[in-house]
């Protein structure tokens, strides 16, 4: 389910963290239901148990996760809402890129069709 | 927790480690790195109790560990290179670790062996080199010890037997709770294996603290402009090293990511690249600040 760089230049944790949002939104993981032990995913990790127990934490101080005292850590009801709004943040990273490719040549007008045609994909995947 | 207080050694007469001041947290896997010669494996076994520190106190929870068979009961130590004498097997030396250390597990240790392929019974001298640190890794990890401490056992071991051992150390602090440390002149060797860390260089600490912190606080960064810069610009941000490249800034930044890529935006590049430092580039960057660098010596030796 998670796949992980261990040699990557970003950090373990933040790698978890985000893939566990991205897994919360796509709903692979739905509210409710529980993650991985932090035992079962640093053995198929290879990962140290510490650092995945500190991604869960920071996952659980940002509201996404709730863990329940012996139990484990679950997906919380508010899980997507607040994943959508610390998205909104990112969206200048959108401005940068588009700044990055009109340098380069691009037309505005092309960057816009690219964006229309992930809409229609987004549009798609959500009938079905 | 292990605690290290104004710790000197020094042999004949030379300092090898001067007041190390350190704290090891229980249940943590501690990455000792370092330059050649730094002191890692004298650290190493002043805290498995094997020298005496010349000054300073070193404590494995509160109790000290030199001369203390109480808290040596405790530590398995693997040495850089394990030494079996020529007739002893795996399970001869089993049946002596089980004298010495109450809590060896005779069967974990058996069972070890036969998971990776070695044949117990076997004189262990008769093995190649990468298979007696096997041999002598499990024997450590079957004494159930609170405390595992490895003199660059990882570096020179096969992906795979790596990965193996790697889990078996997270399964021993999961599951009891143990604390391990490692120590390696190769950064790539601890990064993935460590969650804290401490660099040494000429018997001092350089550095210490969790490996994820180091990869979320210092970033590389490559910035251009369209029209000409002028020093003022980058003010704000804690810059740690600077050179230029054409019109192209190389820079060193510690902080947090979202607050560095928002300044250095503000400035409006035409050209931005941000990267997390490497575990290595960190190394370099920081013993480059103690003057400890690849280039050549300037004026070279004459």
């Amino acid at each position: 389910m998670y796949q992980i760089d261990l040699l990557s230049r970003v950090p373990i944790y933040e790698q978890i963290i985000t893939q566990t949002k991205k897994l919360i939104a796509a709903g692979v993981l739905k509210p409710g239901e529980a993650l991985p032990s932090v035992r079962s995913l640093s053995m198929s990790l290879h990962a140290n148990p510490n650092t995945v127990a500190r991604a869960f934490t920071e996952l659980d101080r940002e509201g996404v996760i709730c863990t329940v005292q012996g139990k484990g850590c679950f997906v919380t009801e508010a899980a997507k809402q607040i994943i959508k709004k610390k998205s909104k943040e990112r969206l200048s990273d959108v401005s940068a890129l588009c700044r990055e490719l009109i340098a380069a040549g691009i037309t505005k007008d092309e960057i816009i069709a690219e964006i229309n045609k992930i809409n229609t994909d987004a549009q798609k995947k959500g009938e079905n | 927790m292990i605690t290290l207080k104004n710790v000197t050694k020094s042999f004949d007469n030379k300092a090898v480690l001067s007041d190390i001041d350190l704290e090891i947290k229980n249940g943590s896997v501690y990455g000792i790195a370092g330059s050649n010669g730094a002191g890692k494996s004298t650290l190493l076994r002043l805290i498995a109790g094997i020298y005496k520190p010349d000054k300073g106190e070193i404590t494995a929870d509160k109790a000290p560990v030199w001369e203390n068979p109480a808290v040596k009961g405790r530590i398995a130590f693997v040495p850089e290179e394990p030494y079996f004498p020529s007739v002893v097997s795996i399970k001869s030396s089993a049946e002596s670790y089980k004298l010495l250390y109450p809590s060896f597990d005779f069967d974990k240790c058996l069972t070890l062996a036969m998971d990776s392929g070695l044949d117990y019974r076997k004189p262990v001298s008769s093995f190649s080199k990468g298979m007696k640190r096997q041999a002598a890794l499990i024997l450590a990890l079957s004494q159930n010890a609170d405390y595992l401490f490895f003199d660059e056992t990882f570096d020179g071991l096969d992906p795979v037997m790596r990965t193996r051992f790697k889990n078996l150390i997270n399964e021993e602090v999961i599951s009891r709770g143990a604390t391990a440390v490692v120590t390696s002149h190769s950064l790539r060797e601890l990064e993935d294996v460590c969650d804290e860390l401490v660099i040494l260089h000429n018997g001092s600490v350089v550095y210490e603290n969790a490996v994820d912190m180091i990869k979320s606080s210092y970033f590389k960064v490559q910035i251009a402009y369209d029209g000409p810069k002028r020093e003022e610009d980058f003010e704000g941000l804690e810059i740690l090293d600077k050179s230029k490249n054409n019109s192209v800034f190389e820079l060193i930044i510690k902080g947090g990511r979202a607050e560095v890529t928002e300044k250095l935006r503000a400035t409006e590049p035409a050209l931005l690249d941000i990267m997390p430092l490497s575990l290595e580039e960190f190394f370099v960057y920081e013993l480059k600040t103690q003057g400890y660098t690849a280039e050549p010596v300037k004026g070279g030796l004459r």
